[in-house]
């Protein structure tokens, strides 16, 4: 089975290019360093091929772990494989030193190559004319000139796949180690000869791109706008999610009363408790999911996240961070597992670590669910600022702020007190191109992530809402709840909740958010739903948590205790993989006990008060 | 002169890269190479990185990287510009020299 390797430098298009040839839905931004790790899949006119997607490199030197990724499988690849070298129409220039060495290397390795120049369609707006024709009888290699958003010219690109005949370049066989002034003539010839392909004013290309960034970086304006903006997606994800939550619920509850009465005794008691209120609690949160991810993905998309870590740089150095922190700490917000996997652009190995380390403070998406309902619970809904903003989507606000506070605070400690007295500044980065991104795509990345959240979480909040609910209804008994396996088990762990303000139904369903945090939602409704008499009356979960006595004191320090807790074992998983065994560890013992203090102090003084 | 001594707007072309830093090899795969016009785009506040273009590529820089690359300035007011269209010497560096890696 033959591989296709898809390499060249950074945000050139090659993600686009992967999800056509193979029909995928690779993870596309506009920002260099979005592959951090090869991704495989069979290309889709033959299976027997492989496509696989490699982080983007600079040079054929690796200066961080992506790019040895990239270049290990370079090395590795076998002469069965073929390698596309992907280039950026409007960027060819500056590409063309690294595009002669790369065939270089290619032919003393005896590597099958082909040269893909991608975004014809934006060379075209720009009237920058590339012949591709000539460029190919010059170099000897077949020269595709496609452009992976409009399909432009894949087409060509998949025959030649299938015909699987492909060679090396050929070599220099003239030339050799002591012949280094013939083969630096011979190079230059060979750029003159490769520019003389390319014509059109290039003047252009960056007149659109200066204009934005007068406004996004301007040394005042630029800080005042990117704070603004941050502040819009957290407001935005709690207002603008409201009406669809509310049909979401309103939907639930009018399927339940139908369906629940289909059934009699334990088994309606089941379907009512496991399915609807339990797994439906969990399902109302979904319409905040595909927000975030909308407006996450749009930043991604536009060019303005990398003009973000320029922003952020400076006073990230200030917690012993780095710029490229930036954007594992931005997309944590979504999930803590890419984000981690996020950190391999960062070079620096110790600022690395770092930032994988004080990632779990970032406020994932499993986290949201929780806050949402504990805010509305403690937060009443007034509209402050002349009715601009909501006071509940303020306290999102700040809840997400405080994460980003903690992991900072955190961040400056550790390097404080670490034997690392002097980090590194080192800070370079390539500013993309600005461009408007499509709303279709954007919309069914939202839906996708939505989706996955809901498939990735559903079937094991099924089960566990199926075995607590077992737990909770027997043995059968005329105290209900109050006498189940499950109380018994909760009020024999009641001493460990009791000092943050908890009972043994919060108790029991933060225990079960460790299986995933989104669960304790669920396992709150199923719990409540099952020991109150009133709860076909009551469709709103806030309204439950409110009758069984959750104080303000004890919802805070719950908040608290959520915002700092690692509850994810996918993300020590992965934090072990990044970091190793012991930053994994120390992380879930660190977080579980920071989280449990943090919260009883919050509860001792907020009763005080 | 280095990058970082450059006022806003200021063009100029690179001299060398200083190969006492450890960034000089990351300079150079990114194209900061002897006889490539730069010119200084816009700073950041609090003494954060700035943002230069060169070539036809726009990147920032953090003043430890930027102080590492010697430049002459260019008097000519058209030049910059007018060398997107044109060509530009090919320039080997020792990183582009790397030798071949072994095959499995």
């Amino acid at each position: 089975m033959s591989e296709i390797f898809l390499v060249g430098r950074p945000n050139v298009g090659k993600s686009f290019l992967f999800n056509r040839l193979t029909n995928s839905n690779q993870k596309i931004a506009n920002f260099a360093g979005v592959t951090v790790e090869k991704k495989s899949s069979p290309f889709k006119e033959d299976d027997d091929l492989i496509v696989t997607d490699l982080p983007g490199v600079y040079s054929l030197s690796p200066s961080t772990e992506d790019e040895r990724i990239s270049i290990q499988n370079l090395k590795e690849s076998s002469p069965e494989d073929l390698i596309c070298l992907v280039i950026e129409s409007i960027k060819i220039k500056s590409q063309v030193d690294f595009l002669i060495r790369f065939i270089d290397w290619c032919s003393q390795l005896s590597k099958p190559l082909i040269i893909c120049i991608n975004m014809k369609d934006e060379a075209d707006v720009n009237k920058i004319n590339i012949n591709s024709d000539k460029l190919q009888k010059i170099l000897n290699l077949p020269v595709f000139y496609v452009s992976a958003k409009t399909n432009e010219g894949v087409d060509k690109l998949n025959k030649f796949l299938l015909q699987k005949n492909w060679s090396a370049p050929e070599t220099k066989k003239n030339l050799s180690v002591n012949s280094e002034n013939i083969k630096m003539d011979s190079d230059c010839k060979l750029k003159d000869a490769i520019l003389d392909c390319i014509s059109g004013d290039f003047s252009n290309v960056l007149k659109v791109q200066n204009k934005f960034d007068q406004i996004f970086l301007h040394p005042v304006f630029g800080p005042l706008l990117f704070f603004s903006f941050t502040f819009i997606l957290f407001q935005s994800i709690f207002s603008w999610a409201e009406p669809f939550m509310n049909l979401i619920e309103n939907a639930i509850a009018n399927l339940s009363s139908v369906i629940s009465p289909l059934f009699t005794g334990q088994t309606q008691s089941f379907v009512e408790n496991a399915i609807f209120s339990g797994f439906g609690a969990f399902l109302v949160f979904t319409p905040q999911i595909f927000i975030l991810t909308v407006i996450i993905t749009f930043l991604e998309r536009s060019g303005y996240m990398t003009r973000a870590i320029l922003i952020c740089h400076q006073p990230l150095s200030w917690f012993g961070l780095h710029g490229k922190s930036f954007i594992p700490l931005m997309s944590g917000h979504a999930c803590a597992v890419p984000a981690i996997y996020s950190t391999r652009t960062i070079e620096n190995d110790w600022i690395r670590r770092l930032t994988i380390f004080i990632l779990p403070l970032t406020a994932c998406s499993a986290r949201l669910p929780v806050y949402a309902l504990l805010i509305q619970l403690l937060i009443p809904n007034k509209t402050i600022f002349f009715g601009l903003f909501g006071t509940q989507g303020l306290m999102f606000f700040i809840m997400y702020f405080f994460g980003i506070f903690m992991a900072l605070i955190l961040s400056l400690i550790i390097t404080r007190f670490s034997k690392v007295k002097s980090v590194n500044d080192d800070f370079i980065i390539e500013l993309p191109k600005y461009r408007l991104p499509e709303l279709k795509v954007i919309l069914s990345k939202g839906f996708k992530t939505a989706i996955d959240f809901i498939k990735d979480a559903g079937p094991t909040i099924f089960v566990l809402n199926a075995v607590i609910w077992a737990l909770s209804t027997y043995p059968l008994n005329p105290l209900g709840l109050k006498g189940s396996y499950m109380a018994r088990f909760g009020q024999f762990l009641e001493p460990i909740f009791k000092p943050i303000g908890l009972d043994w139904i919060q108790g029991i369903a933060v225990l079960s958010s460790f299986v995933a945090r989104e669960i304790f939602v669920s396992t709150l409704g199923l719990l409540y739903g099952l020991s109150d008499d009133q709860s076909e009356n009551i469709d709103s979960l806030t309204k439950l948590s409110e009758l069984q006595g959750l104080s303000f004191a004890s919802g805070f320090s719950l908040l608290i205790f959520f915002a700092i807790a690692l509850q994810c074992m996918s993300t020590v998983s992965v934090i072990r993989k990044e970091g190793g065994k012991k930053m994994a560890y120390t992380a879930l013992l660190f977080y579980l006990i920071l989280g449990y203090g943090m919260s009883f102090v919050t509860y001792q003084v907020l009763n005080l008060i | 002169m280095t990058l970082w001594d450059l006022k806003i707007n200021q063009k100029a072309f690179i001299k060398e890269v200083s190969i006492e830093n450890q960034g000089y090899e990351k300079l150079l795969s990114y194209g900061f190479k002897p006889n490539q016009p730069v010119k200084f785009l816009y700073k950041m506040s609090f003494g954060g990185p700035r943002v230069y273009q060169v070539g036809d590529i726009v990147y920032s820089l953090s003043s430890s990287m930027a102080k590492n690359v010697s430049i002459t300035l260019d008097s000519d007011e058209d030049s910059f510009d007018s060398y997107l269209s044109k060509k530009i010497p090919f320039v080997a560096s020792n990183l582009d020299q790397t030798q071949p890696l072994h095959k499995n």
